[in-house]
């Protein structure tokens, strides 16, 4: 069973040429595969394999970036004309990947204009997003066709030293840097003419790639500076153990249609005076194997298998935390789930965005009207209590509204339309999806033709790129450096760190 | 250059110069005359395996039967009608089973175990199509479950209790099992410790059917012994499925000789798998036409920085392999192996998006994708990729090993349609119904929020009787019964307190009350 009837050498006739001297390509090679050659294969070709596909995909309007060497000649222009003071605190990130060019059947124009549109905007607010500073700041559109983005780190406070996993860095920009993997540090050139005036050989990041590594948990956190639980977080907004959720002034709700949540979640919103003008949001989650009925039984309870947080930054922008049970700060919260990620992982800061994006999720409370039912379930005490804080569906949405305002209006200032989906999730998604080649080669700073010329110089897996149509975003961020090196590695602006 | 080249090389001129250059060794392995396979000798050369055209060559199946009749046109897949339509009560289904347990000839007593359709009655809403959804289901998931080449079935008992008859011989589940250290008698025992809503119980009738069955539980609900057998602790117990996934190739009749030969295996790599945000590559072993199928897949992290599955296309190395085989009886078995070939319960690579957290978990994120036809149609794009070669890394030696290795597209989806006849056919041979939702109608429910009307189908009772008798019941059955719904998780674990509280009267009772 399993044993192929016949067992002979495969490939003895055409070997044996090769062997004794014989060349290759002389064989037939349907007598070494003993697979049907396919019809009309073209001359030169493997015929057994087929025939070669085009390289590169289909798009008929494949990206049109800018050459590194005009963005590196785009941001010298742009810190010039910039104070002198100023340029230690100047960085770019390049929209250029985005940008196409000119063809005589473009499809999608507005589709175009989106994604350029829909990257600027995520830039702006994730800088925002990240900063503790009192004011949203839109960064500066510079460059050709404005596709640079001139941030100021003292904008949104990121010229301070930050830890990060131990280790620290100068700046906030240094830390992003070190976690984009597309992101390139370079040498000689104008990028040693920038590297002296700004202080950095990184003196630009690919939108995409910022996005991304700006939204990341770890780095996320440390942008913000935000303690390691969810008792000190309080402690520092000014919550006190005295007005925690357990004896304070809060608004609370418990319902099971939660869209993250398969188990029943409860809801808590900070009403006292510590935060003024602003709101603090946290959840009760609980794990698909916990008596999640007890949100319901025991209303007033404050023990959960995690928590997320929201609550408002001085620029009144959103800013997100989650823990597990005990409060001990988590990158990815466990029960609950992202829709819009295909692994279904809930990630701070991206996923938080994308679903709060119009602000706080309407719910309608069950747990009140379950304790008015059951009363026979509860002590006096807990009924008053439940009656004070488990509050009217229209006293919470009013609550809840007040946040929401607060959070778009916050938006709009740091550079999104209200109305507008939200930039910052479906950037930071795209970032991570599979590349195109054609996405790839703008990665790269080339068009698709540039990089095809180029192949045989590349990674493999670029190479397989070309025939497939699709790369691997953890492949190519792999291989990046590799090929920069290879693409750059003796031109006047060279990446630092080649072979 | 990350293809085998190296490897290749030598392999083919280990076999090819001797012959050349006069030398004998190796003449008997070029002895075309028909016999074992060269098994013995060292595996140094590529050995010819069954091609294409042989292996697509199937006939075409028979046509399984078609679904029961479902009278009430019960909407698949909504599970979320709720009939008032009273579930039998635990003293009528045991006398039920008692009855047909007095039918049966002595010998087969010991065998016959019994299941429950009435779970699905508050959404079928009648009691015959409620019994044909079961009856359509079963035989796939009993053969799925089966080491026999013997068609398992599901017999329907007439009468109003909802009930169908087993007999565990025919899935050879008459046998002692072992799940970590614990000993079971046979794989009902396996499959009632692990089913959330199975009772032992005594009375009158039970007593009876201790003596007649030799066990206290002759019933279990047809979504929970799905749910407790396609956990994957007892679906590996039930296929006496092996530790390691060299030893499942063993099992299956794969000579690890010849599985080692870089042609052993038709390959295809893919860039969009739905389960995998990696390039997957996925394997068929070449064995011969009536031998069992082993399709196995090459896996990785999400983080994986290996280069992808193009940078090295003859390779067998991979964070994960998923494996679709079949059994005896010709329909699909899975088995989930890590980097090292051990046996794994849950995927730490893939997902999938029809679990709560994502995770594929053996077998039931499985048979969702595979239970109807097996393996699921590829699209290649390696071979593109090597006849292209754009920076030109290949040599003529790895192009031809690719060509035998990598079919063309066409090929391909012959080799797949063919499997997928294979399996059809074992469908039909085994009664499995075609185009009823493979096991969803067993698998589905149990995944959603129980509502009232679900939950008292399962605890024997009507809804009205449940909802009078609420203030008695467990803190979570009062959740369930005010707000309308209730996690299964929940309900399963105040089950037993509640059917304590509810039997209290009844002839028979759940043994473990407090």
């Amino acid at each position: 069973m399993g044993v192929p009837a016949r067992a002979a050498l495969l490939g003895v006739a055409s070997l044996l040429s090769a062997a004794c001297g014989g060349a290759a390509s002389d064989r037939d090679p349907r007598s070494i595969a003993g697979v049907g050659a396919d019809a009309g294969a073209a001359p030169g070709s493997v015929p057994s394999l087929g025939r070669p596909v085009p390289l590169g995909g289909e798009d008929p309007c494949p990206p049109q970036p800018l050459t590194l060497a005009d963005t590196l000649a785009a941001v010298w222009a742009d810190v010039q004309a910039q104070p002198a003071s100023a340029r230690p605190f100047l960085r770019y990130v390049s929209l250029a990947q985005f940008r196409r060019g000119s063809c005589a059947a473009d499809p999608e124009p507005d589709e175009i204009w989106r994604e350029l549109e829909r990257a600027r905007r995520a830039v702006s607010k994730v800088a925002n997003l990240a900063s503790r500073e009192p004011r949203a700041v839109v960064p500066q559109a510079v460059g050709p066709e404005s596709l640079l983005l001139r941030l100021d780190l003292r904008d949104y406070g990121w010229q301070r030293p930050l830890t990060l996993d131990g280790r620290g860095y100068d700046d906030a920009w240094q830390a992003l840097v070190a976690r984009s993997p597309v992101a390139l540090e370079l040498q000689g050139g104008s990028a040693g003419a920038l590297s002296s005036e700004l202080g950095t050989r990184a003196p630009l990041l690919l939108a995409g790639s910022f996005v991304a590594a700006a939204t990341r948990p770890e780095l996320y956190y440390a942008l913000l500076r935000l303690p390691a639980t969810l008792a000190e977080l309080k402690r520092e907004l000014g919550i006190t153990p005295e007005q925690d959720v357990d004896r304070g002034p809060w608004a609370r709700g418990a319902f099971s249609t939660s869209g993250v949540s398969k188990e029943p979640r409860g809801v808590a919103g900070y009403r006292g005076l510590a935060l003024t003008g602003g709101y603090f949001w946290q959840t009760f989650d609980y794990g698909p194997s916990a008596r999640t009925e007890a949100l319901y039984l025991d209303p007033l309870a404050t023990q959960a298998d995690g928590h997320e947080v929201i609550f408002s930054l001085p620029n009144g922008l959103p800013a997100y935390f989650a823990s597990d049970g005990a409060g001990a700060r988590l990158a990815e919260p466990r029960f609950v789930i992202d829709p819009a990620q295909n692994n279904g992982r809930m990630r701070v800061s991206s996923s938080c965005s994308g679903c709060h994006n119009g602000g706080l999720i309407t719910f309608t409370d069950a747990a009140r009207s379950f304790v008015e039912d059951s009363s026979d379930l509860f002590s006096e005490a807990t009924l008053t209590r439940v009656r004070e804080s488990f509050l009217s569906s229209n006293e919470m949405q009013a609550l809840l509204d007040a946040s929401s305002l607060l959070m778009v209006e916050a938006a709009e200032r740091a550079g999104q339309p209200k109305g507008t989906p939200d930039p910052v999730s479906r950037t930071a998604l795209d970032y991570e999806r599979e590349l195109s080649f054609d996405r790839a080669a703008a990665e790269l700073f080339l068009d698709r033709r540039s990089l095809i010329e180029r192949l045989a110089s590349l990674p493999e897996s670029i190479a397989a790129a070309a025939t497939s149509g699709v790369l691997e975003r953890s492949v190519f961020e792999e291989v990046y450096l590799q090929a920069a090196c290879a693409l750059y590695g003796t031109a006047e602006s060279s990446p630092v760190g080649c072979p | 250059m990350p293809v085998k080249r190296v490897a290749l090389l030598p392999l083919a001129l280990s076999f090819a110069l001797p012959l050349a250059c006069g030398s004998r060794a190796g003449l008997s392995a070029l002895d075309p005359a028909p016999g074992p396979a060269p098994t013995a000798q060292a595996p140094s050369g590529l050995v010819t395996f069954p091609s294409i055209e042989e292996t697509v060559a199937v006939p075409e199946p028979a046509p399984p039967p078609d679904p029961r009749p479902r009278p009430d046109g019960f909407r698949k897949n909504d599970f979320q009608r709720e009939c008032e339509l009273a579930a039998p009560r635990l003293d009528a289904v045991l006398a039920r089973i008692q009855a047909d347990v007095a039918a049966q000839p002595a010998a087969d007593r010991p065998f016959s175990r019994y299941i429950s359709a009435a779970f699905s009655l508050p959404s079928s809403c009648r009691l015959d199509t409620a019994l044909n959804l079961s009856a359509d289901a079963l035989p796939l998931l009993l053969n799925s479950l089966s080491l026999t080449r013997n068609v398992a079935r599901a017999q329907i008992l007439s009468g109003d209790a909802a009930l169908l008859r087993i007999d565990l011989r025919e899935m050879g589940w008459n046998r002692p099992i072992q799940i970590a250290g614990q000993h079971y008698a046979d794989g009902w025992e396996v499959l009632s410790a692990n089913a959330a809503q199975a009772l032992t119980l005594r009375g009158p009738e039970a007593d009876a059917l201790l003596e007649q069955l030799g066990t206290r539980t002759p019933l279990l609900q047809a979504h929970d012994l799905a749910q407790s057998a396609l956990s994957a602790s007892v679906y590996y117990a039930l296929l006496d499925v092996p530790q390691t996934l060299a030893e499942l190739r063993s099992a299956i009749g794969i000579p690890p000789e010849l599985e080692q030969e870089p042609n052993a295996y038709w390959r295809a790599v893919t860039t969009e798998s739905v389960v995998s945000r990696q390039d997957r590559v996925v394997l068929r072993y070449r064995g011969d036409a009536g031998s069992p199928l082993f399709w196995h897949t090459l896996d990785r992290g999400s983080d994986a920085a290996s280069g992808g599955a193009f940078a090295d296309p003859l390779a067998r190395q991979a964070d994960e392999s998923s494996v679709v085989y079949t059994l005896p009886n010709g329909l699909p078995a899975y088995f989930l192996a890590d980097a090292g070939g051990r046996r794994l319960d849950a995927s730490r690579v893939l997902i999938d998006t029809a679990e709560d957290d994502f995770v594929p978990r053996t077998a039931p994120s499985c048979v969702r994708c595979h239970s109807d036809g097996g393996v699921l149609p590829v699209t290649d794009a390696l071979r593109a990729y090597a006849a292209t070669d754009p920076n030109g890394h290949f040599g003529q030696r790895d192009l031809a090993l690719l060509a035998e290795v990598y079919p063309s597209q066409k090929d391909l989806d012959a080799l797949i349609e063919a499997d997928r006849q294979r399996v059809e056919d074992a469908r039909a041979r085994l009664g499995v119904p075609r185009g009823n939702g493979g096991l969803d109608e067993l698998v589905l429910p149990y995944t959603q929020d129980l509502q009232p009307a679900f939950a008292a189908a399962e605890l024997f009772v009507s809804p009205a009787e449940l909802q009078r008798r609420a203030p008695e019941l467990p803190g979570p059955m009062r959740v369930l019964l005010s707000l309308g719904n209730l996690g299964r998780a929940s309900f399963n674990e105040s089950y037993l307190e509640t059917l304590c509280v509810l039997a209290q009267g009844w002839r028979n009772q759940p043994t473990g009350c407090r």
